[in-house]
């Protein structure tokens, strides 16, 4: 069963493997939009990265609000355990 | 169109399966080396044509950060690269000109075919929920010249033109259209293409547009010699810095070539299949004179569309006696050396035609051993030849039935 940890794991390996972002910006305080320089779509390919991983799924408004690397870990862990 | 502005070639930008940056490209030529071996990137055991024109040793991190390449599909890479390459050359930095006096105008003949052939495979296995969002920003054709402004920040005039093997040709008109107008001082031009891919190969097989020549790749690629049976297919990407001529003079930069004018026409004919007397060819190459001014006896060069089919080769040769009569002007292929570069091609050949304007030497037809008496040319055959001349042509046609001619002037 994964834990919190591990999915922001799972997340840190996709966006320093595929997304190229700088391992040492990739913290939990990051804010996703303005310290990583992602946009919606880069969001998206992340989500959908961990979605398969764990065979979880996310919908769109659930992600209207994530901001941060901590919120996006918070929604997904809670899907995990929801689905474990 | 008013004409008025005269246009500079100032920088040049090849990244081909006979070298990248201008030495190496210009020293294959001059060599009469071949780009073409056998297709390395995936396995084409099922394949009735295991040959092509691939670009070496390419790595986009030499040229653009990865956290940036990655939002770009390869034919966006090569171009990107292509265009470093060609304002390097031109001795221009990003930075120097007024970024909204600088155009980029990149043509692709099938864009990110290759993205769009993974992703497609991730749908029929995987489902509609997995496939990329990137795809359809990373996949379409005016990727490259969008993704070049982003990343360069020149915010002038930016468009792609899509006339299959004819697109970096239209490219170029286009850009000279822009400067001509006033609306840029600088325009980027030219095409890119990276469709050596599964799909893309097989389409091109079963269309039986490709040499099969597999056991002897080097010798596929052979315009207008009567064994000629098809074309290779190659990869690649060529920009040219076109630039208002007075601009050009007053920061200092080195006038590679002049463009005298361009002609544009279309067979109306077939998809496919030339015009069997190269009408639309003769048409474009008429017009391109016209608007330059000239007159067939001007022309001391012509840089051929020439792909190595047996049709397409022998209407072109038709079109060239039509226009310049029985004694044409030493007409060369050298898709004989870098393979059918597609929406690249125009381009590729036109860099080629610019070095050979300044350095007075021609480009071969390499594989050059029996003449075809369709094609009754002077290919300059199989090796570089020098030649003192002024004007020169070079033609691309592409499926559709386009055709683009770019006349230009040795530097005065």
């Amino acid at each position: 069963m994964a834990d919190r940890e591990e999915v922001f794991s799972a997340l840190k390996e996709v966006l320093v493997d595929r997304l190229k972002v700088e391992e040492g910006s990739v913290t939990e305080d990051a804010n996703l939009f303005e310290d990583l320089g992602l946009d919606s779509i880069d969001l998206t390919t992340v989500v959908m990265a961990v979605e398969e991983r764990y065979g979880i799924e996310v919908s769109d408004d659930e992600l209207e609000n994530v901001t941060t690397l901590r919120e996006a870990t918070e929604l997904l862990s809670g899907k995990v355990a929801a689905n474990a | 169109m008013p004409k008025g502005r005269q246009i500079a070639v100032t920088g040049i930008g090849p990244v081909t399966p006979i070298g990248t940056g201008v030495q190496p490209f210009w020293e294959s030529m001059r060599e009469g080396r071949s780009g073409v071996g056998p297709v390395t990137r995936f396995d084409t055991e099922r394949y009735p044509v295991k040959i092509g024109a691939e670009i070496g040793e390419f790595n986009i991190d030499d040229y653009l950060e990865p956290r940036r390449a990655r939002r770009m599909g390869r034919f966006t890479h090569l171009a990107y690269a292509a265009t470093k390459l060609a304002l390097d050359h031109a001795e221009l930095k990003p930075s120097d000109p007024d970024p909204a006096r600088v155009g980029i105008v990149i043509g692709s003949g099938i864009g990110g075919i290759a993205l769009t052939e993974e992703e497609h495979e991730v749908l029929l296995t995987k489902g509609p929920r997995s496939v990329s969002p990137e795809l359809i920003a990373k996949m379409i054709p005016n990727a490259a010249a969008g993704s070049i402004a982003i990343e360069l920040g020149f915010s002038g005039p930016n468009d792609c033109t899509v006339t299959a093997c004819a697109s970096s040709g239209h490219a170029m008109a286009r850009a000279i259209d822009i400067i001509r107008s006033g609306a840029a001082d600088i325009v980027l031009a030219g095409g890119t293409e990276a469709a050596i891919t599964p799909l893309s190969l097989a389409a091109f097989c079963t269309a039986r547009a490709l040499s099969r020549r597999n056991d002897d790749p080097e010798h596929a690629s052979r315009p207008f010699d009567a064994g000629r049976d098809g074309f290779v297919l190659g990869e690649g990407s060529t920009i040219v810095v076109l630039e208002a001529m007075e601009v050009a003079r007053a920061r200092g930069a080195k006038v590679l070539a002049e463009v005298l004018g361009y002609g544009l026409s279309s067979d109306a004919y077939h998809i496919v299949m030339p015009h069997p007397e190269g009408a639309g060819a003769s048409a474009c190459m008429i017009s391109a004179l016209s608007d330059a001014e000239i007159t067939p006896a001007d022309v001391g060069y012509i840089s051929a569309h020439g792909t190595s089919t047996k049709l397409g080769d022998s209407a072109e040769a038709a079109a060239i006696h039509k226009v310049f009569g029985d004694a044409p002007p030493p007409t060369s292929a050298t898709k004989s050396m870098t393979g059918h570069l597609l929406g690249a091609a125009g381009s590729t050949a036109l860099a080629a035609t610019v070095l050979a304007l300044e350095e007075q030497v021609l480009p071969p037809t390499i594989n050059y051993e029996e003449p075809d008496p369709d094609c009754d040319l002077d290919v300059v055959p199989n090796k570089a030849r020098n030649h003192r001349f002024d004007v020169a042509i070079s033609n691309s046609f592409g499926f559709g039935g386009h055709n683009a001619t770019i006349v230009l002037a040795k530097s005065a």
